[in-house]
């Protein structure tokens, strides 16, 4: 034995040592040579290819002329990107925005993309529609407006159905020679170029607030709420105000519900909540407790669903991540109770396996014990988990392995990493060596055995079933010895319905995108004229109705 | 006009539509391999389930995209603080699209399984459309030569794909006739 065990070991050193000679004389890949000193390497020899490349890097021939480099186009106005785009054909949405109507937020392809001429390149272009109004002074809301202007209107609302009144801002009138007009703060004013867009730190915790607002001064206040205490529940001046860096923000920070009547009376003459949306994370995948602090805003219900998933964690969520959601509004989060994980039976009969099984098994909460599960006199066996949290579950690491594979069904779990921590096994560990000694004469004959076992017992079945077959025709029945295929149930079939399972639907509506098919430049640009200025036309409507 | 306008022919979803949508999550999601085959069986009344809710208005989600078009957008916002007579509107060729979800929540056994969710993306190419404005609506004066395209999807796998007409609206009487100004867009007179 000990002959064999070094005879195996010095076939693998020279393995591994005529390996190591190859690697070492392979030259280095050409990926690693820069792409303009690629071509004249892999010529001589100084690099080579492991594999069949293909190059990317750019080749002066004719596939490189067919095609051209998209310009970046973000940030400029539309008419700005159409003369970068001039090769391309633009097609362009729109979406509401902060920037300047026509600006260009967002591109695809993006840089350093090539196409070929007279591609199409998507461009989504700002509305403008949540730019801030123009402030007007009260002195001058009596001005009579200029023939042509339109007022703006504030914060458009995406839905259009039921669309709330807006209060009408008038707009500041043209830039004329009247001494009234200094005093109307145009849009966007010269003081304005060194003020910053406030931050919204509704909902945000006190010291995230701070690191958010750190070029303001930040002046704190405390208000009892039903908001979490520490969390911002209201901003002086609120997002997207724009104020001087060092200029102070106001932050009203919650102190927690109201204990007393007084606080109550003082809650109730405050201003109405706020309205302000957040955007919902993604906590899929994460356990509870870490959703439920990385969602502190929101009141978070939970659900426990059957899922294979690990106990605790959270596989889904309504409504779903990146929805723009009230701080204070109930997020439902569905929490796997880890009652629907898959068996596996390999290996389970092996102590490594049995003992990470009953880790596994402690780790995973609670799990239905057979009644039969009784260990042998004299072992020590841990409880059988009950409760539901991971953090609260007591390692299994002193079940004996036979104890956990008889004994538990949880022992065919899967094996996960964790399982197979070292403290997860001491017991195991101590007797490995002497068991292995024992067992390894009897591998070789079991072994032999095994295709003459095989095909006994592959003998013995089919004298069964001829048996049987003959037993059943001479007593006047037929037996079906075909193997049934068990086809999926044919909807016209008439099932009677589960009352077991329950179905409920419902849609969920997401938004809309237009895009224009523009025909020629000239056209385009009569729509981009059009749609920059359609107050005038709107205007021009009143004018000859009026 | 404001009944709405549908597919010409409804996305009627069959049940082997959600035997495949179930299939498909099943792969993803263990909890289902478990409870495939009794849902498997009552996958018609899934189906049946997902077409009451999948009321398909083509016009509401038209009127999302047209929103979003400046011109019609301040249309909206002006006509909803200030009483006067409707806007009209007439938009080019255009293409409205738009991704909603399908969510079937499951029950077996009272307990509740995760969710299902398909997407179903609408594309409609517009030839032209006249619309009209008042009060902070978007009313429909006419559309001419639109079609949509409807597909039920679970992740990247096409589950359905429907194009159809629309029904319900009148073909636009100003289709022969240039927008005023030769432009793709004009807002230029009351009815």
């Amino acid at each position: 034995m000990r002959a064999k065990r070094f005879l195996t070991t010095l076939g693998f050193a020279v393995f591994a040592a005529s390996m190591t000679a190859v690697v070492a004389q392979q030259p280095r890949p050409c990926s690693s040579v820069p792409p303009t000193e690629r071509a004249a390497a892999r010529a001589s020899g100084a690099c080579g290819d492991i594999a069949p490349i293909i190059d990317t890097a750019p080749q002066n021939g004719d596939a490189a002329s067919a095609s051209l480099p998209v310009s970046s186009v973000v940030g400029l106005a539309f008419d700005d990107a159409k003369g970068r785009l001039t090769r391309f054909q633009l097609r362009r949405s729109y979406r509401p925005s902060a920037e300047p109507g026509g600006t260009v937020l967002e591109q695809q392809p993006a840089p350093p993309a090539r196409l070929p001429a007279g591609a199409i390149v998507r461009v989504v272009l700002s509305d403008g529609t949540l730019r801030p109004p123009p402030k007007v002074a009260a002195s001058e809301i009596d001005e009579p407006r200029p023939a042509r202007a339109a007022p703006p209107v504030q914060q458009p609302q995406p839905a259009v159905a039921n669309v709330p009144p807006v209060a009408a801002v008038i707009e500041p009138p043209p830039p004329a020679s009247t001494s009234r007009e200094a005093s109307v703060q145009s849009d966007p004013p010269l003081a304005d170029l060194d003020r910053l867009a406030v931050p919204n730190v509704l909902g945000m915790s006190e010291k995230s607030a701070r690191t958010r607002l750190g070029r303001y001064r930040v002046e704190l206040r405390e208000r009892p709420s039903s908001a979490p205490a520490g969390h911002v529940i209201d901003q002086d001046p609120k997002a997207p105000a724009r104020a001087t860096p060092g200029q102070s923000i106001r932050l009203i920070v919650s102190s927690g519900p109201a204990n007393n009547r007084a606080a109550a009376i003082a809650q109730k003459a405050l201003p109405p909540p706020i309205s302000e949306t957040l955007e919902l994370a993604n906590v899929a995948n994460r356990s509870f407790d870490e959703a439920n602090s990385a969602l502190a805003e929101f009141r978070v219900r939970r659900v426990e669903v059957a899922g294979a998933a690990p106990n605790g964690l959270v596989i889904g969520q309504s409504p779903a991540a990146g929805s723009m959601v009230q701080p204070g509004s109930a997020i439902t989060l569905q929490v796997s109770d880890g009652s629907l994980a898959a068996p596996v039976t390999t290996g389970a009969n092996t102590p490594a396996a049995a003992t990470s099984a009953a880790a596994t098994a402690a780790a995973n909460g609670p799990v239905a014990t057979p009644p039969a599960a009784t260990p042998p006199a004299g072992t020590t066996v841990a409880p059988t988990p009950a409760v539901t949290t991971p953090s609260e579950t007591t390692p299994a690491a002193e079940t004996p392995p036979a104890a956990a594979s008889e004994t538990s069904p949880a022992a065919s779990a899967p094996a996960t990493p964790e399982a197979t921590t070292p403290e997860a096994a001491p017991p195991v560990s101590t007797t490995e060596p002497s068991v292995s000694e024992v067992q390894q004469p009897a591998e070789p004959s079991l072994t032999a055995l095994m295709p003459v076992l095989g095909v006994g017992a592959l003998l013995g079945l089919a004298l069964a079933a001829f048996w049987l077959a003959r037993r059943n025709r001479s007593s006047g029945e037929m037996i079906d010895i075909e193997p049934t295929i068990n086809l999926p149930a044919e909807p016209d079939v008439a099932i009677a319905p589960d009352p077991e399972i329950r179905f409920a639907a419902r849609v969920e509506v997401g938004d809309a995108q237009i895009e224009f098919i523009a025909t020629s430049d000239t056209a385009d640009a009569d729509l981009d004229d059009e749609l920059d200025s359609e107050e005038a036309t709107i205007e021009h409507s009143g004018d000859r109705h009026g | 006009m404001d009944d709405g306008i549908k597919l010409g022919t409804p996305l009627d979803i069959s049940h082997d539509d959600v035997e495949r949508a179930l299939l498909e999550y099943a792969k993803d999601e263990p909890a289902f391999s478990d409870a495939h085959v009794p849902l498997r069986n009552a996958a018609q009344r899934a189906a049946a389930e997902l077409n009451r809710v999948l009321d398909v208005d083509v016009l509401e989600m038209l009127r999302r995209g047209w929103a979003t078009v400046p011109a019609v957008s301040r249309a909206i916002q002006l006509s909803a603080v200030k009483k006067a007579p409707p806007v009209i509107i007439r938009l080019d060729e255009h293409c409205v699209s738009s991704t909603s979800h399908l969510v079937l929540g499951i029950d077996v056994a009272q307990k509740p399984l995760p969710e299902l969710r398909l997407a179903l993306e609408l594309k409609a190419d517009v030839q032209s459309a006249t619309l009209a404005v008042r009060e902070g609506r978007i009313e429909l004066v006419a559309l001419a030569d639109a079609s949509v395209v409807a597909r039920l999807k679970y992740k990247s796998v096409l589950l359905k794909e429907h194009a159809s007409g629309v029904n319900g609206a009148p073909r636009d009487p100003f289709r022969n006739q240039p927008a005023a100004s030769e432009r793709r867009t004009s807002v230029d007179f009351y009815i």
